[in-house]
């Protein structure tokens, strides 16, 4: 499923669905960047097919430059194989904080592994990467990434949610009203199980740090559509979750 | 020091007898970790003196029970895929795998499930259940399981138990009541210089480590592998260990990261207890 988001920003990835009727997505993020693709994240193994089909057709005869890991769970990894063996060229962007040979595929030469430091900011092609430490994050060497060209934030984990499969190809503003607090809810206390133990004031205190130090257009999460219509509302959205979940 | 070393650097693992039916299977690197692992130790060195700035390798473990049935906890990272598929042949012999329990997904303790069950086709995988969506996690056929349940090797009683620390939802810990063996997994992660691979706790007092030197190291680790305790309460966080100590008898502590602690583990236990209160209050210099 290719989803256009904003510029030249495109979503693909398919979503898991439980016998109860929530989905969960599984989505990779894709930035033409004037032949220069970046991927943010590899998406799941179980949905190669459609991910190689949909990534061939984006990207027509440019091969991916750099695919950058949020995180190295097999969600976020599972389908690296299948892309390397399309385009052996590819290079990762990992954080500083992850030891590759415990996190990454064995088969994944160094030479391909480039580092990123939080704080740390890089041309790749013909835009700017930020990087910073992942606020809320199931793994530690989990790195966020900010677009400076279309003020993307790309969270990982932090911002899915779950949702009915009616929602499975709609972006926030396509939705009646948005991505409801519940699905939000769902997804967090879930993925996030000591959110329970924290207070809620001060994760969100944390999370306005990332929103007031740089301008974000789009929230980027890897399961769940992205977030462009309306940011600030989302935001809220989530903070009222986490106040749900958090003491 | 009795240990059986297999491979070397980023494949190294090394094996040891922790009771007569129990192995600790330990990945370290050795001599190359500041090479492979950035030299984290020095950064840490230069803003906590106390740190030993040699100290860059971390353990990744596995265990083996070898009762009536078989149990090995998690399955050690990617590059040592074909070292624990040579451990297990040397310790199981002719023996069948029959469980594989895993901790969480994560590559380091999960990468290796596969490769595994290509070697021993009968296993059962075991994860952690009251969760969705477990095939993009590749546990689609995994034996689920919730906090309380009891699985019985022969001798051994594995206990399933909700963990009080945990990063990955998919995590559970494990407790064994004959020994007081307890795998708490990521819990009280620490780093050790070449000198100290394949030691056990007991052994690491000869080369100057001790239950102070433990608690301090703690507590800078683990701000790092539990990032959320900076908005935790450190009252209830020592609430909640002192609950856990009271309800389980720990004669063994064998997490995924940490020398095994064996002996003396009431002083080690404390030690851990201070540092996750101070961790709580560390300052985690977060990049936003």
């Amino acid at each position: 499923m290719i989803k256009h988001i904003v510029d030249d920003l495109y979503q693909i990835g398919e979503s898991a669905i439980d016998q109860d009727g929530w989905c969960e997505a599984v989505r990779i993020y894709v930035a033409l960047n004037d032949g220069h693709p970046l991927l943010f994240d590899a998406g799941s193994h179980i949905h190669r097919g459609q991910i190689m089909a949909d990534l061939k057709e984006l990207l027509g005869d440019a091969a991916p430059g750099h695919i950058f890991l949020t995180h190295t769970e097999l969600p976020h990894t599972g389908n690296l194989s299948a892309i390397l063996e399309a385009w052996p060229g590819t290079k990762f962007v990992v954080s500083s904080g992850i030891l590759p040979h415990v996190e990454m595929p064995w088969w994944v030469k160094p030479e391909q592994i480039e580092y990123a430091h939080a704080g740390a900011c890089h041309s790749y092609g013909s835009r700017q990467v930020s990087f910073s430490d992942a606020i809320l994050k199931d793994q530690p060497g989990t790195q966020w990434m900010f677009d400076e060209r279309t003020g993307s934030l790309f969270t990982g984990d932090a911002f899915g949610y779950l949702f009915p499969e009616a929602c499975d190809r709609q972006f926030d503003d396509e939705m009646a009203d948005g991505v409801p607090v519940d699905y939000f809810r769902r997804y967090h206390e879930s993925a996030f199980r000591f959110l329970p133990m924290v207070s809620g004031d001060k994760v969100k205190a944390d999370l306005a740090k990332v929103m007031a130090k740089r301008q974000v257009n789009v929230i980027a999460p890897t399961h769940g559509n992205a977030i462009r219509g309306d940011v600030p509302k989302h935001v809220a959205r989530v903070n009222e979750a986490l106040s749900e979940i958090c003491q | 020091m009795n240990v059986k070393i297999y491979g070397e650097g980023i494949n190294r693992i090394g094996v040891r007898q922790i009771t007569p039916q129990i192995y600790w299977i330990c990945h370290c690197i050795g001599k190359d970790a500041e090479k492979h692992n950035g030299g984290f130790a020095a950064d840490f060195a230069r803003i906590n003196p106390n740190i030993d700035p040699t100290a860059n390798d971390i353990n990744y473990n596995s265990y083996l029970f070898m009762d009536e049935k078989t149990l090995l906890i998690d399955t050690l990272g990617p590059a040592q895929h074909n070292t624990i598929l040579e451990v297990l042949s040397d310790l199981l012999g002719e023996r069948q795998l029959d469980y594989l329990w895993i901790s969480h997904t994560e590559l380091p303790h999960a990468a290796n499930a596969t490769a595994i069950r290509r070697q021993y086709p009968d296993l059962q995988l075991m994860a952690v259940g009251g969760h969705d969506h477990y095939e993009i996690h590749g546990l689609e056929d995994a034996l689920l399981l919730d906090y309380g349940d009891e699985l019985k090797l022969g001798e051994h009683e594995i206990e399933i138990i909700k963990p009080i620390f945990l990063d990955h939802a998919l995590t559970q810990w494990l407790y064994e009541r004959k020994t007081g063996f307890l795998c708490p997994v990521d819990w009280a992660l620490m780093a050790q210089n070449e000198h100290q691979s394949f030691l056990f706790m007991d052994e690491m007092e000869a080369t100057g480590y001790s239950p102070e030197r433990f608690m301090h190291d703690v507590s800078i680790t683990n701000c790092v592998v539990f990032a959320w305790l900076r908005w935790a309460d450190p009252d209830q966080i020592a609430e909640a260990i002192d609950a856990f100590f009271a309800k389980y008898d720990i004669r063994i502590f064998a997490a995924s990261h940490t020398q095994v602690i064996r002996k003396d583990v009431p002083a080690y236990l404390a030690a851990l207890r201070e540092a996750m209160r101070r961790a709580v209050t560390a300052d985690y210099n977060l990049v936003y």
